[in-house]
């Protein structure tokens, strides 16, 4: 009875097995046979399940693959969104023909390393509990406020920079669009890729209103700058 | 000389005659159609008249009635072009097609303008005008496969008096639009009464690329203008809305390499130079031709093992898509390049069909060898600018450094802040300790026989005491504790089995 018992228990783990890893599918498999256009919509559902910069990453890249570059500047904007301070994101689409002024994390540069990642995080966090810690004792010591003013002073500009360039008005057309006036009526057209510059976060009519990598001002539908699943 | 001078004024006033004679021109202007048994107005138009109109000379047409009103004409002038129109009545007997034969327009210089013949339509009004106004959206065909286009029409109507701003309708979101949104063209149309309302018509071209029912509609809004002109309101009315089903295209007989692309598509091939020495390379560029090919993918190349083909940039023209390859033979020889074909759904015919090209011959002809010689120093060759490379370009997979969200930064300074904070309050405030059981020492002291310390405990106690009954016992306890002290005696017993009623004082 005990060896029966066993056995079906082996049966169950075995067959629990084979079935988790047959739900597993690999997203990039058809990329490495040589379908990227195949690959796209599982890269971008893991990206948009929390697969963070490194999915929106390598989505990009097999849209790109795939010959879509709008798709690809789409995502490689929210690859740079959420990781500011990586030079691949922006390498990439400066190279899918984007034009982005240098950002702040560029331009801190070293500077904004201290205050960027992870290092960042805890220096600002034990910042705080010095300073707390100063604010509310009873005997107030300033080595503990120096300690927590010289940490902040350190991580301020790398986390502001990577604030405002989280929060840069740029927004990528993922089809040939065109950009409007108030009227409606086209202006100049606008290649699928190309980032453009948000003016206000005014939408009207679906549109809103941008400014060109030429200069150009318009509106441009929110509609195409949206990917699809 | 004086003879020639009058010659050429002669042969200019004619000229000029003739000019002013030949730019005349008339028309009708009937309403299309014509309601049977209602009295609608006409005009006859004529532009760059010589002189006014004098009379009009309407022909006779079986089933038509003409009432001259005589008095009602218009003169306008756009862009230079004077025309004047004279109005009258016309009333169609039943339902049908009328010929019109030229009618003849006098005018006050002597000369008459004849209009062309035309045919008019005798049918019954648009039936959905009524009310104030009418809109409804219309998709043609409303039954389409994904990548097929259709085009949704918008048309609004609008009694007189009543106006519209801006359209309601718009396509859905998840539409792919093939071409940019119309402008409103105005027009007209007569309700079942012969009313003439205004129209306002716009196309979108559009196509969808997942399977699913679709619908268009809203409200419409137009103002309503009294006719005093003074009294303005807003009103809607309600879209009659549009419905599309989309299908994914049939799987009987589906090809396997059919991506999705919808014909008619011709497709086209041709090498750039089909004789090239050896070493050189050419390029191979198949074009697609179609409606729908912009969403077309490129066709699979099954070129000899022997020649390497690298794909290049799509050329995107309109209605076609230019795929491009460079070709790059290994060696000297003949190499044959098939048929290239892709699969497509003929919407005309349903079905699947294949556009191919015309197989074609690479010759690589044996080229001459020759020695090279180099020379100088080795330096390192810097990338090209102008060709900016993918190449440290790679997909990270699991690969990429986490990095924190943007203000998490924030969120750890304020929660440092807070945990800081509150350390230095909870040390500053201390630790909470419960206060001594004052019963209980009592009880020590007494078992004890530590008098001093029977003492301190009762007058830490009696404070608390409230019962009339324990105030006395610590009383006397307290008398017999001080009697004791001072005259070295012993607390009798009956007071201290007593005191053991204070020990459950806290």
């Amino acid at each position: 009875m005990n060896q029966t018992r066993s056995a079906l228990r082996a049966l169950l783990v075995v067959a629990w097995l084979g079935c988790a890893f047959a739900a597993e599918e690999d997203a990039y498999a058809p990329w490495m046979q040589g379908r990227p256009h195949d690959a796209i919509a599982g890269l971008q559902r893991a990206a948009r399940s929390g697969g963070g910069w490194g999915a929106w990453f390598d989505c990009a890249l097999a849209a790109r693959a795939a010959g879509d570059n709008g798709r690809a500047q789409a995502c490689l904007l929210e690859a740079h969104r959420l990781a500011p301070a990586r030079a691949e994101p922006l390498a990439a689409l400066r190279l899918g023909g984007a034009t982005i002024a240098p950002t702040w994390c560029e331009r801190a540069g070293p500077i904004a390393w201290a205050g960027s990642g992870w290092p960042g995080v805890a220096m600002l966090a034990i910042a705080g509990a010095c300073l707390g810690w100063w604010c509310c004792s009873r005997r107030r010591r300033n080595a503990i406020a120096t300690l927590g003013a010289i940490l902040v002073t350190a991580c301020a500009p790398g986390a502001i920079a990577v604030w405002l360039d989280a929060h840069a008005p740029l927004i990528a057309v993922v089809r040939d669009t065109h950009l409007v006036d108030s009227t409606g009526a086209a202006t100049s057209p606008v290649e699928a890729g190309t980032v453009l510059t948000r003016e206000g976060q005014r939408v009207w009519n679906g549109r809103v209103l941008v400014q060109a990598p030429d200069g150009a001002r318009g509106f441009v539908s929110l509609a195409d700058t949206r990917m699809e699943d | 000389m004086v003879i020639a001078r009058v010659a050429c004024r002669i042969l200019f006033g004619a000229l000029t005659v003739i000019a002013s004679v030949s730019a005349s021109e008339a028309h009708l202007d009937l309403p299309d159609p014509l309601i049977p048994g209602v009295l609608m107005e006409g005009a006859i138009v004529v532009e760059q008249a010589p002189g006014n109109i004098v009379s009009l000379a309407l022909p006779e047409v079986a089933g038509l009635q003409w009432e001259q009103h005589g008095t009602k004409r218009t003169i306008t002038t756009v862009n230079g072009v004077t025309s004047e129109s004279f109005y009258f009545g016309v009333t169609a007997a039943e339902l049908g097609t009328l010929d019109i034969p030229p009618a003849t327009v006098r005018l006050s210089d002597g000369t008459s303008v004849s209009t062309a013949p035309i045919t008019v339509m005798v049918s019954h009004g648009n039936a959905k005008l009524v009310g104030d106004a009418y809109a409804e959206a219309v998709f043609a065909p409303d039954t389409i496969v994904t990548g097929e286009s259709t085009q949704l029409t918008y048309r609004i109507f609008v009694k007189p008096g009543c106006q519209v701003d801006k359209g309601a309708v718009s396509p859905p979101a998840d539409a792919i639009r093939l071409s940019e949104p119309n402008a409103y063209v105005r027009g007209r149309s007569y309700d079942e009464s012969g009313e003439a309302w205004t129209s306002f018509t716009t196309t979108w071209q559009l196509t969808w690329t997942k399977p699913g029912s679709y619908e268009v509609g809203g409200q419409q809004s137009y103002l309503r203008i009294a006719p005093d002109g003074f009294r303005r309101s807003v009103r809607s009315v309600a879209v009659k809305p549009a419905r599309i089903t989309v299908t994914p295209p049939p799987s009987e007989g589906r090809p396997a390499d059919f991506a999705g692309l919808i014909g008619p598509v011709a497709l086209t091939a041709s090498l750039e130079r089909s004789r090239i020495a050896a070493g050189e390379g050419t390029a191979i560029e198949v074009a697609l031709a179609g409606p729908h090919v912009d969403l077309a993918r490129a066709p699979e190349l099954s070129l000899p093992a022997i020649v390497k083909s690298y794909q290049k940039e799509t050329v995107i023209r309109p209605g076609g898509r230019v795929f491009r390859w460079d070709l790059v033979p290994a060696a000297p020889g003949e190499y044959p390049i098939p048929a290239i074909s892709t699969a497509y759904f003929d919407v005309a015919s349903r079905t699947y069909q294949r556009a191919s090209s015309a197989p074609m011959v690479l010759t690589v002809l044996p080229g001459r060898a020759s020695m090279l010689t180099v020379s100088g120093a080795p330096m390192r060759v810097a990338p090209s600018a102008s060709q900016p490379a993918m190449v440290e370009m790679l997909p990270l997979r699991d690969a990429a450094q986490a990095v924190p969200a943007p203000g998490i930064a924030a969120i750890a300074f304020a929660v440092g802040l807070g945990l800081g904070g509150a350390a230095a309050l909870a040390r500053r405030i201390g630790p909470l300790r419960r206060a001594p059981h004052r019963g209980k020492a009592l009880a020590r002291a007494i078992s004890a026989r530590d008098l001093d310390a029977v003492a301190r405990a009762i007058a830490q106690l009696r404070p608390e005491l409230r019962d009339a009954r324990l105030i006395q016992v610590a009383q006397r306890l307290q008398d017999a504790v001080d009697v004791a002290r001072f005259g070295h005696s012993t607390v009798p017993d009956d007071i201290i089995a007593s005191a053991s009623e204070l020990e459950s004082v806290p």
